[in-house]
C-alpha cells in the first residue's frame, strides 16, 4: 500500500467525520468516553472493511449506520453502567444546554436519531430515510412526534 | 444555528481526539499485512477494497487435510525474509511450538528471536520477531480464495503486552508492532515484528492472540479479552473464552 495515500485518507476521514459521528454516538451512549471509543472503532472498521463508495454521501451514510449499530451493541452489554443523563452531561454553560440535551436524549431512540440527524446534521426527511434505510413516511412521523414530545416537555422555542 | 445544535457543540470532547485517532489508525494500518509489492492506493471510491492480505494460499481438495506446521525458518522464508529465516536457525532463536486450544482453533507460539541476539542477521537489533500459527483443531481446510476474508480464521491477530501494564497502556500500537499473516498449507501464520520491547527488559512480556473484527479489542480495556490478574500478569478474562477465541503466551526473553 502507498503509505502517503493511507495517511491522506485517514487524515480526510477523521477530519471530515469525527464531529458527525461523535455527536450521533453521544445521543445513544450519553457518555463522552464511550462515544470516543465507538468513534475510533468505526474508523477501524472503515479501514478493515474498506467498502467501495459511490460518493461522499454514500460514505457518510455508511459511517452513520455503522456508528448506530456499534452504539446499539454497546448498549446491549449487560455490564454497562447506566449513568443518569444529567450526570453524564457536563456542558460548559450548565443549565439550559444541559437541560435541552437531556430532554432530547430522553426521547425514544427512533425519535431522537431523526431529531438529531435533522437538527444537527441538517438532513431532510428523505435523506434521513435513505441513510437509515427506512420509509420516508416513517421518518416523517418520527420527526413530527419527536418535536411534539419536546414541545410538551419544554417551554419556549427549543429548536 | 438552532438551540439543539448549539447545545451539542458544547459537549466536552477531548480536543486532541482527532490527532490521537489518526495516530492510532496509522499505526493500525502499518500492522496490516502486505504483499511486498508496490501497490496502487487502496482507499477511496471505485478502488480495490483493502483486505487482510494473503501472501500465499495452497488450495486443497481434501476436506480434512493432514496439517504440517512449518518451522519458524520456513515461515520467515515464505514471507520473503531470508535474513530472519537464517536467524531462526541460529543459537539466539527459541523454537517452542507451545499450543493452546481455544474454541475450534489451535493457536501456537512457534518461535521467537530477539534482535539483540541475532545482530549479525538483522539491522534493527531492538526488534523482536515472533512466529505464531493458527489452525482448525479438527484439521479442516481453510476456505479457498485469494483473501483471508473468506474464512473466519483470517480475523486472528496478535498484540504484545507487558506485565503490570493494562492492554490500553502497552499494546501493539504503543510498541509499534507490525504483523504479516498468510495461509500456508492450511495453517494461518503470523509473523510479528515489534520494537521497544527492550524498554521493558527484565519484565515479563506476553503475546495476546485473539479473533476479532476490530483492532479495538487490543487497545480498549473494556473490549479486550485480556486483563491483568492480581499478580500483574496478562490473562484472558473469565468471559473471554465464551465470546471469542483467544490465547495468551508468555514471551521468552
Amino acid at each position: 500500500m502507498h503509505r502517503i495515500d493511507t495517511e491522506n485518507y485517514i487524515e480526510r476521514v477523521v477530519n471530515t467525520y469525527t464531529d458527525t459521528l461523535q455527536k450521533l454516538a453521544f445521543t445513544y451512549l450519553h457518555s463522552v468516553a464511550d462515544t470516543q471509543d465507538v468513534v475510533q472503532e468505526v474508523f477501524i472498521k472503515l479501514l478493515v472493511h474498506a467498502p467501495r463508495f459511490q460518493d461522499r454521501e454514500h460514505e457518510k451514510a455508511w459511517l452513520i449506520r455503522v456508528t448506530i449499530n456499534l452504539c446499539k451493541d454497546r448498549l446491549r452489554r449487560a455490564d454497562r453502567q447506566n449513568v443518569p443523563i444529567e450526570e453524564a452531561l457536563t456542558v460548559e454553560d450548565g443549565g439550559e444546554n444541559a437541560a435541552l440535551l437531556a430532554e432530547v436524549m430522553s426521547l425514544p431512540e427512533k425519535y431522537r436519531t431523526v431529531i438529531h440527524l435533522h437538527y444537527y446534521e441538517g438532513y431532510t426527511v428523505r435523506e434521513i430515510a435513505t441513510i437509515l434505510r427506512k420509509p420516508v413516511g416513517t421518518v416523517a412521523t418520527c420527526l413530527a412526534r419527536g418535536r411534539q414530545r419536546l414541545k410538551q416537555q419544554m417551554e419556549g422555542d427549543f429548536l | 444555528m438552532n438551540k439543539y445544535k448549539e447545545a451539542m457543540t458544547t459537549l466536552p470532547f477531548a480536543t486532541d481526539f482527532n490527532e490521537k485517532t489518526k495516530r492510532m489508525l496509522n499505526a493500525y494500518a502499518d500492522t496490516m499485512s502486505h504483499d511486498g509489492k508496490a501497490s496502487k492506493p487502496m482507499w477511496g471510491y471505485g478502488r480495490v477494497a483493502l483486505v487482510a492480505c494473503l501472501l500465499m494460499v495452497t488450495l486443497t481438495t481434501v476436506a480434512f487435510a493432514a496439517v504440517r506446521i512449518l518451522t519458524p525458518k520456513e515461515v520467515a522464508s515464505h514471507f520473503g525474509n531470508t535474513a530472519l529465516a537464517a536467524a531462526f536457525e541460529s543459537e539466539g532463536a527459541v523454537v517452542m511450538n507451545e499450543e493452546v486450544v481455544t474454541g475450534e482453533y489451535t493457536v501456537a507460539l512457534n518461535g521467537v528471536v530477539h534482535g539483540k541476539d541475532i545482530a549479525e542477521y538483522v539491522e534493527n537489533t531492538s526488534s523482536s520477531y515472533v512466529v505464531l500459527s493458527v489452525r482448525y483443531t479438527d484439521g479442516r481446510s481453510i476456505a479457498a480464495g485469494d483473501t483471508l476474508e473468506n474464512d473466519p480464521i483470517g480475523r486472528f491477530t496478535v498484540s504484545p503486552y507487558v506485565h503490570g501494564k493494562r492492554p490500553s497502556e502497552v499494546n501493539l500500537f504503543t510498541l509499534e508492532s507490525r504483523a504479516v499473516k498468510g495461509v500456508i498449507e492450511n495453517v494461518l501464520y503470523l509473523l510479528l515484528e515489534t520494537d521497544k520491547l527492550s524498554e521493558f527488559a527484565g519484565v515479563p512480556m506476553y503475546l495476546g492472540v485473539a479473533q476479532s473484527d476490530t483492532m479495538a479489542v487490543f487497545v480498549n480495556d473494556e473490549q479486550s479479552p485480556f486483563t491483568l490478574n492480581a499478580d500483574g500478569a496478562i490473562v484472558p478474562k473469565d468471559t473471554a473464552a465464551k465470546e471469542l477465541a483467544c490465547a495468551v503466551f508468555t514471551l521468552p526473553q
